[in-house]
C-alpha cells in the first residue's frame, strides 16, 4: 500500500491544478488509505478536502503545508496532531508577516526557533534531495526527517534514486516515496502547464523546459507506485508509517470565544440569559408575552445545547461598543428570526411579531454555527473594527478572507494569453469577438476550442486571497493557533487563509460586521432633524409616507429606490410595513425567476384567487396571498406538510440554493413532493408549488432579512418624506452609496420645490449642512478637492473678494479654474469667465520666477478684458458646473437643452398623462443602464428630465439595432410606446437616436450607472 | 514667403519620400512629424502656385499618397489651414494655436482649453485679446503665439536633408574586355575598402549591397550596367569576410552569365546596415576576430551548400526533441541551455521506424542492431497546443552502437498500437 504524502491544490496558486475535493475524490478511487495537502505556504485548501473527506471513511486526509525556506529548496511538514497542527500554523502565520503577499520565507533562525518548540515532536518533516541534509538533521528530531524521492519519468529517476541511496547511507534518513503531484489526473497536464504559462507571464509556445516534461504528477494507485518503487519498497512503506502516525483531523479546531469579560459569578449561558431577560423587559415594556417567553426559553435552550452562547455575547458586546458610541446598526439576516437576537438588540425585527422561523436561524440537525451579520454606518464601521483589535488584541482578532476565484470571462483572458492569443482588457462584448479572431489566425491547433475548454476547467480556481467586506474571527486563544494569518494588502489589516465557508466547513464561528452606508445617511439626517431613529414613527403606519412610496417617488431612499423597485411600488401599491416587506423581497432573482410576481400581483388586485387548498398551506401562504415568497415558508410548507422536520427544512433550503451545482435537491424534492401529495395536495399543485420553490435557487430574501431592510426602508421613506431637505443632506454627504449619483439626488430634491444653494467660499463647510431650510452644498462635492485643502480653505476664511480668496489660498490650478468656471465665485459679484481670468493671472503670480517685487502680495485685479468674454449660456452654465462638481444647481442639463436644440414636446411626466399604448416620443439623460439575467436579455434603462423620470424598457432586437447609439451616448430621444399598469409607466422602445452628432457634442458627459451582465 | 503645407494623416513613414520627392518643386524643404512645408515663393520664376499646386496633386496621386494641402505665408497658418481647412486666420479655431507656437514640431496648447471656456473660440476671438494681457496668464507660450499669429516672431526653417546613399565607384582607365576575374577583384577590393571605412565611422556593418558593373558606353546593345544584389547571410564589418564571399558569388555569376561589353568600372552601393555596438576594436581578444570568421564561414557555406543546408542554431524552448532547436540569423542569439538528460549528438530527421524482432532492432532499410541493454523510460508529453506528443524514449546499448529510441502511438486514435522509431545515435 502507499498514501500520498505530497499534494499542492489550487490554492498552491497557479501551480495546483485540482481543487481539493477532486483529489480528496480521486485518492478515494484510487484505494489510497491517507492523502496529505501541502500547499505553498498555507493550509488554505484543508476545509474543503476536510468537507469532502467527511463523506469517505475510508481515506485519512493529512494537513501539511510547504514552507519556503531561505537559500534552500521548499520543505513540507506534516502535522501530526493537534499541537504540532498549531505549531504550524503560527509558522506559517511568520513566514507571511512583514513580507510581501505571495512572498512568504522563513529565515533558518525562524525554522529552528519553531522546531525547538515541544510541539515540534509532532511535525514530520520531509526535504527534497537537494536539501542540506546536515543543517537539516539539527534542527529536526531524527524521526521527524525523511527525503523524498520521486519516479517521475523526465529522465532523471536514476540520477536521482542514486543521490537518495547515497544520502540515506551518508546522514541515515530515511527515504519516502511520493509523487510530487499537481493534479488528480493526468489529462489535467494540460491545465496546469496553462497555469505555469501564466505564472511565468509567457505564451506556452515559449515556456519549453519550465513545463513539467510530462503528465505523470498525477494522483497514482498503490499498485502503480508499486511499480515505480519495486527497487525500494520501504520508501513505499515509510509512507504509510507517515501516514500512520499524523492522527491530526481538522475536527479538532474548535474555537473558544473570548469570555474573560463575562462577570465573575456567571458563566456565558447564565450571562447571556441575564441580559437577554432584560432586554426583553425593555422590548416588550407592557410585559414579555407568554408567546415570546417561550421562544426565548426555546432558543436558550439549543444556544446551551450547542454551546453559542460566547458568540451572542460578543455579538452584544460589538453591538453595545456601537450604540455606546452612536453608531447607528443593526443586525440582518437570519439572526432576525432570533428572538434573542431582538432582545439583546443585535437585531430591529420583532420575530414574534411576523411569525419568524428560528430554524432558519440556528438548527440542531445542522449542527452548524449560527450567521449574524451586522450593518453598521459605513464611516464609522472602521471604530467598531478598531475596537476589537483593541479588546482581544491582534493575536486573537483577525478577519477572513474571501477567495477570488476565477470567473469564466477572466478565465478565458488568461487562458488565452497562454495560449498567445493576447486579448488584452476588452469589454465582455469585444472580448469573444476579438477572441474568436484570435484564435482561428493562431498556430495553436484548435486553439478556440481549446481557450474554451480550459477555461471552463479553470472556472472556480482561487486567484488570490482578499479581505471578506466584514467577516471577522475572534478567539479566546491566538488565532494563529488555529488557521495561519496573512497580512492584507490594507494596511493595517490581517487575514487568516480561510474564507467564510470555509469556516462554515469547520463548524467555526465568524462575526460579520457589515458596512451600510444608509446608516450613515440615516444617522446624518436624525441629527439635522433632532430625532432618534426607534422614535420615528414607530407604528410605522404614516399614510403621506405610504402616499409617496405608492408614487414611486423614492429616489434616494433604502432599498426600493433602483429602477426595478421603483416600476414594482408603482404596481404593488404598498400600503403597509409588511407590504413593504414584500416589496424589499419581491425584486429578487428567486422570486422573479419562480414565476412568483405575476400571480402575487394578480392576487393583490383582486383579479385572481388567492386559492390555498389545504388549510395548513393557507395559514403559511395567507400574508402572501398564497404565493411562497419567502425562505422560512419552504421550510415551514416542508414542515407542516411535507412531513419533515425543522433541521431537514433547513437542510432543503440549503440543498435549493445549491440546486443546479450539487445532487442534492433530487432526493429531498421528490420526498417534498411526496409528502405534500400525501398532506392532500394534487400532484399538479405539488409540481406548481416546487416550482416555485425552484426559483429561490437563484437568490432570495428571507423573510427576517426582508422585515430588517424593509425597517430601513420605511425610515429612509418617513425621513425624506418629511424631512426632504435633510434627507438630500444627509445622503449627499455619505456619497458614495445607494443607487443614485449626487446629481439625481439634487435634481429630485429641487423637484420637491427644496433649494439646493451652490458651493460658497464664505458659508459652505466640507459637508454639505443646512441653511434656512435650504441645503447649502459642501466643499467635499468639488470634484478632486482633499480634504486638507479644503480644511486651509476654511480656516482662512472669511474672504472679503475674490483678489482676497486668490491672495490667502493655495489652491492647484485646475481646481480654481474648475471652481471659477463653475460660478463657485458668484457671490463676489463675479460672472465665472470673469473670476476665471482672474483666477488665471493670479495663478501665474503665485509662482515664485513670476512674483512682482513691488506688489508685496496685496494684489488687486487690474483693469483688463475680462469684461469683453461673453457671459456663459444657460447649458454651459450647467456644464461647467458639472465639471466641477459632477451636479448643477442651476438646473437640469435637458432644461437647458431644450432651449438649445429641437426636442420633442413630450417630457417624462407629460408622458406619463398619456393613454396607455400611445406611441411616444421623449428625450432625456439615460441614468442607469441594465441588462439582468433573469429578463430573457430584456435591457432596461432610466431616462432622466427636469420633470422627474421614465422606464425604457428595450427588446433584444431593438437592443440589437440601437446599442452602439445606447451605450456611447448619454442624452437621447427615444421613441416607443407607452405601456401603463397603475402607477407603473414604461416605454417599450422602438428606436433611439443621440441628441447631436460626435461633430457638435457638447463636452458633458454624465456616466451612467450600468449593471451589465 | 509663401509656404505650401503638404500634411499626410495617414502613413508618417511615407513622408520621408514624400519630402524627396518634393525637392524637385523647391529646395527649401522643412519636415515635421507629420507634414512637409515647401516654400514656393523663391520659385515662381519656374511655376505658378497654381501649377505647382498642380503638379504636387498629381505627384500624390501617382504616389497613391493623400494629404491634405495649406497654402499661407508663413509654416504656421499653410499647416493650420491643412489641417481646420478654411482661407481665413481669423477664422481658424483657437485650438490651431499650437500650430502657430510649434509649427514643425506642434504640440497641443494647453491654454486651448481655458479659452474654450472663456468664449474665446476662434483665432480672430484670440487676436482680439490685448497682447500685455496674456504672459501673466499663458506665459511666454501665450506671448509667442500671439506674436506667431500677428507674423511678429518667425519660426527657424529646419531645413530637410534626405538621407545619404554609400557608393563607391571605382573605373578603369580605358573600359576594358574582361577575360579574368582578377583584375575586377582588384577594383571590388578598392571600393569595398571605403565602404568599410565609412561604415566604420558610422558605426554600422554590411548587411546588404549591390555590385554594378558598368559597361562601355559607346556599346549599341542597350544594357550599360550589370547589377547583382549580394545579402550578408550575417552583417559583416570585416573586409576579408566580404571579399572572399563576393569573390566566389561573382565568380560564379560571371562564369555562368559574361559581361556583354567592356568594363568601365565598377562601383557599389549599400543596400541595407546593421548597428555595429562594438565599433572599438579589442585588440587584446580573440573573439570578434573568431566570430568574424564563423560568420564567413558560414556564410561560404551557404553560397555553396545553400542556405537550407548550411545554418545557425540556437536551442528553443520547445519539448519535442526535433523542434528543441531552431535555425537563427543572428549568431548572438544563443538561447538557454537547459539541463537535459543526456541526448544523442546526432538525430534523423525523420525518426526511422524499427522493428524488434528477438534481441535485434531492424529497420525498414533492413540495418540491424543487435540490443544488448536498454535505460528508461524518458517520458516525453506534451505541446498539446499543437498536434500534441506523447513518446516514451530508451537509451538502447547495442553490440556496434548507442541508439536513442522511442515508442508511441501509431495511430492518432485514443488506444492506436504503439510503435518503434529510432531517432538519435550517441557518439
Amino acid at each position: 500500500m502507499y498514501a500520498e504524502l505530497e499534494c499542492k491544490t489550487n490554492f498552491s496558486f497557479l501551480r495546483g491544478a485540482s481543487h481539493p475535493e477532486e483529489l480528496i475524490e480521486r485518492a478515494v478511487e484510487l484505494g489510497l488509505p491517507a492523502v496529505a495537502l501541502n500547499d505553498y505556504d498555507g493550509v488554505y485548501g484543508i476545509p474543503k478536502a476536510y468537507w469532502r473527506s467527511k463523506r469517505h471513511k475510508s481515506l485519512k486526509l493529512i494537513v501539511g503545508a510547504s514552507v519556503s525556506l531561505e537559500n534552500h529548496p521548499r520543505l513540507t511538514l506534516l502535522a501530526q496532531n493537534r499541537a504540532a497542527y498549531g505549531l504550524l500554523c503560527r509558522l506559517l502565520t511568520a513566514s507571511h508577516a512583514g513580507k510581501e503577499k505571495g512572498k512568504a520565507l522563513l529565515s533558518w533562525q525562524e525554522l529552528a526557533t519553531f522546531l525547538a518548540e515541544p510541539p515540534a515532536q509532532g511535525l514530520f518533516l520531509l526535504a527534497p534531495l537537494d536539501s542540506d541534509c546536515h543543517r537539516l538533521q539539527k534542527i529536526i528530531p531524527k524521526k521527524n526527517l525523511f527525503l523524498t524521492l520521486h519516479r517521475l519519468l523526465d529522465g532523471h529517476d536514476a540520477e536521482r534514486s542514486e543521490k537518495a541511496l547515497w544520502l540515506r547511507s551518508r546522514f541515515q534518513i530515511p527515504l519516502v516515496a511520493t509523487n510530487d503531484v499537481h493534479y488528480h489526473r493526468r489529462e489535467r497536464q494540460r491545465l496546469q502547464d496553462a497555469l505555469t504559462a501564466i505564472r511565468e507571464g509567457a505564451p506556452l509556445q515559449k515556456l519549453g523546459h519550465k513545463l513539467f516534461p510530462n503528465g505523470e504528477r498525477h494522483l497514482k494507485s498503490p499498485e502503480q507506485m508499486q511499480a515505480l518503487f519495486k527497487d525500494l519498497p520501504e520508501a513505499l512503506a515509510a509512507s504509510l508509517e507517515i501516514a500512520e502516525q499524523c492522527r491530526f483531523c481538522p475536527s479538532e479546531l474548535r474555537y473558544r470565544y473570548p469570555s474573560e469579560w463575562i462577570p465573575e459569578s456567571h458563566n456565558a449561558q447564565s450571562y447571556l440569559e441575564k441580559l437577554t431577560w432584560e432586554g426583553a423587559i425593555r422590548r416588550y415594556p407592557h410585559g414579555v408575552p407568554e408567546k415570546v417567553q417561550e421562544q426565548i426559553h426555546g432558543e436558550f435552550a439549543l444556544i446551551a445545547k450547542l454551546q453559542y452562547a460566547d458568540y451572542f455575547l460578543t455579538i452584544h458586546d460589538v453591538v453595545d461598543f456601537a450604540r455606546q458610541k452612536n453608531i447607528l446598526c443593526q443586525g440582518r439576516g437570519a439572526a432576525a428570526n432570533s428572538t434573542v437576537c431582538y432582545c439583546l438588540g443585535i437585531t430591529a425585527v420583532d420575530p414574534a411579531k411576523f411569525d419568524l422561523l428560528f430554524e432558519r436561524f440556528l438548527s440542531e440537525e445542522r449542527r452548524e454555527p449560527p450567521d449574524i451579520d451586522v450593518d453598521f454606518e459605513h464611516e464609522r464601521r472602521e471604530e467598531v473594527l478598531q475596537y476589537i483589535y483593541e479588546k482581544y488584541g491582534r493575536h486573537r482578532a483577525a478577519m477572513v478572507s474571501a477567495v477570488i476565484t476565477y470567473r469564466s470571462r477572466s478565465a478565458l483572458r488568461e487562458i488565452a494569453k497562454a495560449l498567445g492569443l493576447e486579448v488584452g482588457t476588452l469589454s465582455a462584448k469585444k472580448l469573444k469577438k476579438v477572441f474568436s479572431e484570435k484564435a482561428a489566425a493562431s498556430e495553436s491547433k484548435n486553439a478556440f476550442q481549446l481557450t474554451e475548454e480550459l477555461s471552463e476547467e479553470m472556472s472556480g480556481f482561487p486567484r488570490h486571497l482578499s479581505i471578506h467586506s466584514g467577516g471577522f474571527t475572534l478567539s479566546a486563544d491566538p488565532i494563529t493557533e488555529i488557521v495561519p494569518v496573512e497580512t492584507a494588502r490594507m494596511e493595517g489589516r490581517t487575514i487568516i487563509q480561510w474564507d467564510k465557508y470555509d469556516l462554515d466547513y469547520l463548524g467555526l464561528l465568524k462575526v460579520d460586521l457589515l458596512a451600510l452606508g444608509m446608516l450613515t445617511a440615516l444617522h446624518r439626517t436624525l441629527k439635522l432633524v433632532g430625532k432618534e431613529l426607534h422614535s420615528l414613527n414607530p407604528e410605522m403606519n404614516d399614510a403621506p409616507t405610504y402616499a409617496m412610496i405608492q408614487q414611486a417617488d423614492t429616489v434616494g431612499t433604502f432599498q426600493i429606490e433602483s429602477r426595478a423597485q421603483m416600476s414594482m411600488l408603482g404596481r404593488l401599491l404598498p400600503a403597509n410595513f409588511y407590504d413593504l416587506v414584500i416589496e424589499v423581497a419581491i425584486v429578487r432573482p428567486g422570486p422573479i425567476v419562480g414565476g412568483m410576481v405575476h400571480p402575487y400581483l394578480k392576487r393583490r388586485r383582486g383579479l385572481e384567487k388567492a386559492d390555498s387548498p389545504h388549510p395548513k398551506l393557507e395559514a403559511i401562504l395567507r400574508r402572501t396571498l398564497g404565493v411562497p415568497l419567502f425562505q422560512e415558508q419552504v421550510m415551514k410548507i416542508a414542515i407542516d406538510l411535507g412531513g419533515f422536520s425543522p433541521g431537514e427544512s433547513d437542510q432543503l433550503r440549503r440543498a435549493i440554493g445549491a440546486w443546479r451545482s450539487s445532487g442534492e435537491i433530487k432526493p429531498m424534492a421528490e420526498r417534498l413532493k411526496k409528502g405534500l401529495i400525501q398532506s392532500g395536495l394534487t400532484e399538479d399543485y405539488a409540481d406548481r408549488i416546487l416550482g416555485q420553490i425552484a426559483g429561490f435557487a437563484e437568490y432570495g430574501f428571507p423573510e427576517s432579512h426582508a422585515a430588517s431592510f424593509a425597517m430601513l426602508a420605511y425610515a429612509s421613506c418617513y425621513l425624506k418624506r418629511h424631512h426632504h431637505a435633510e434627507f438630500t443632506c444627509g445622503l449627499l454627504n455619505s456619497l458614495p452609496m445607494g443607487f443614485y449619483q449626487a446629481h439625481t439626488l439634487v435634481d429630485d430634491a429641487k423637484l420637491h420645490g427644496i433649494s439646493v444653494l451652490p458651493v460658497d467660499p464664505n458659508i459652505s463647510e466640507w459637508e454639505c449642512v443646512m441653511e434656512k431650510g435650504a441645503v447649502r452644498l459642501g466643499w467635499k462635492l468639488v470634484n478632486g478637492l482633499h480634504r486638507k485643502e479644503a480644511d486651509a480653505l476654511l480656516a482662512a476664511r472669511p474672504f472679503s473678494s475674490f483678489a482676497d480668496f486668490l491672495r490667502r489660498t493655495s489652491l492647484r490650478r485646475d481646481l480654481l479654474l474648475r471652481l471659477a468656471g463653475g460660478g463657485t465665485f458668484s457671490c463676489f459679484g463675479l460672472e465665472p469667465r470673469t473670476a476665471l481670468w482672474h483666477a488665471l493671472e493670479s495663478q501665474r503670480r503665485q509662482q515664485p520666477h513670476q512674483g512682482d517685487l513691488f506688489l508685496d502680495g496685496r494684489y488687486e485685479f487690474p483693469p483688463s478684458s475680462a469684461s469683453s468674454f461673453s457671459p456663459l449660456s444657460e447649458f454651459s452654465r450647467i456644464q461647467e458646473q458639472y465639471g466641477a462638481f459632477s451636479l448643477s444647481t442651476h438646473g437640469h442639463p435637458m432644461m437647458a437643452l431644450r432651449k438649445m436644440l429641437r426636442l420633442p414636446k413630450l417630457h417624462t411626466q407629460s408622458a406619463k398623462q398619456l393613454k396607455n399604448g400611445s406611441h411616444l416620443s421623449v428625450s432625456g439623460l439615460i441614468l442607469v443602464r441594465q441588462k439582468p439575467p433573469t429578463a430573457k436579455k430584456m435591457t432596461f434603462s432610466t431616462l432622466e428630465d427636469e420633470f422627474g423620470f421614465l422606464d425604457l424598457a428595450i427588446s433584444p432586437q431593438v437592443y440589437e439595432r440601437v446599442k452602439d447609439t445606447f451605450l456611447e451616448n448619454c442624452f437621447l430621444e427615444v421613441r416607443g410606446k407607452l405601456q401603463k399598469e397603475t402607477n407603473s409607466f414604461s416605454v417599450w422602445v422602438s428606436d433611439l437616436r443621440p441628441l447631436w452628432t460626435p461633430q457638435n457634442a457638447p463636452e458633458l458627459f454624465i456616466e451612467p450607472t450600468q449593471y451589465f451582465h | 514667403m509663401r509656404v505650401l503645407c503638404l500634411l499626410l494623416g495617414e502613413k508618417p513613414e511615407r513622408l520621408q519620400s514624400l519630402a524627396e520627392s518634393c525637392l524637385a518643386f523647391s529646395p527649401q524643404i522643412a519636415l515635421s512629424r507629420e507634414a512637409v512645408f515647401l516654400e514656393i515663393g523663391a520659385s515662381r520664376s519656374l511655376f505658378t502656385e497654381k501649377e505647382c499646386i498642380q503638379r504636387l496633386k498629381e505627384l500624390l496621386k501617382s504616389a497613391d499618397w493623400k494629404a491634405k494641402m495649406g497654402l499661407a505665408d508663413n509654416p504656421a497658418s499653410a499647416l493650420a489651414f491643412a489641417r481646420y481647412g478654411g482661407a481665413s486666420v481669423e477664422q481658424l479655431p483657437v485650438e490651431a494655436l499650437s500650430e502657430y507656437l510649434q509649427p514643425f514640431a506642434p504640440e497641443p496648447f494647453a491654454g486651448a482649453e481655458v479659452f474654450r471656456k472663456l468664449g474665446v473660440a476662434t483665432l480672430g476671438d484670440f487676436k482680439k485679446i490685448p497682447r500685455v494681457e496674456l504672459p501673466s496668464r499663458f506665459g511666454k507660450p501665450g506671448l509667442l503665439a500671439y506674436e506667431r499669429l500677428l507674423n511678429a516672431n518667425q519660426v527657424a526653417w529646419p531645413r530637410f536633408r534626405p538621407e545619404e546613399k554609400i557608393q563607391e565607384r571605382v573605373d578603369f582607365d580605358c573600359a576594358a574586355q574582361i577575360e579574368t576575374f582578377e583584375p575586377v577583384f582588384f577594383l571590388l577590393k578598392t571600393a569595398f575598402q571605403r565602404i568599410f571605412l565609412r561604415l566604420y565611422a558610422r558605426r554600422q556593418l554590411l548587411a546588404a549591397f549591390t555590385v554594378t558593373f558598368h559597361l562601355n558606353r559607346l556599346a549599341s546593345h542597350g544594357t550599360r550596367a550589370r547589377i547583382t544584389e549580394i545579402r550578408l547571410p550575417l552583417p559583416q564589418g570585416e573586409l576579408k569576410s566580404v571579399l572572399s564571399l563576393s569573390d566566389e558569388r561573382l565568380r560564379k555569376e560571371l562564369e555562368l552569365r559574361p559581361l556583354e561589353d567592356a568594363l568601365e568600372g565598377v562601383s557599389i552601393t549599400v543596400a541595407d546596415t546593421a548597428p555595429n555596438a562594438n565599433a572599438q576594436r579589442d585588440f587584446f581578444s580573440k573573439v570578434e576576430e573568431e566570430r568574424e570568421a564563423w560568420s564567413s564561414l558560414v556564410g561560404r557555406l551557404q553560397e555553396r551548400l545553400g542556405p537550407q543546408a548550411a545554418f545557425l542554431a540556437a536551442p528553443a524552448p520547445r519539448l519535442l526533441p526535433e523542434a528543441s532547436w531552431k535555425k537563427t540569423l543572428d549568431e548572438k542569439e544563443r538561447g538557454t541551455f537547459v539541463e537535459t538528460p543526456l541526448r544523442p549528438l546526432r538525430l534523423l530527421a525523420p525518426p526511422l521506424r524499427l522493428q524488434r524482432s528477438g534481441d535485434w532492432l531492424v529497420s525498414a532499410d533492413y540495418r540491424r542492431w543487435r540490443f544488448t541493454s536498454f535505460r528508461g523510460p524518458e517520458k516525453l508529453q506534451g505541446e498539446w497546443w499543437l498536434e500534441g506528443f506523447e513518446r516514451e524514449y530508451f537509451h538502447v546499448e547495442t553490440t556496434t552502437d548507442a541508439l536513442w529510441v522511442f515508442t508511441a502511438p501509431v495511430g492518432k486514435q485514443e488506444g492506436s498500437p504503439r510503435g518503434l522509431w529510432l531517432h538519435g545515435v550517441y557518439d
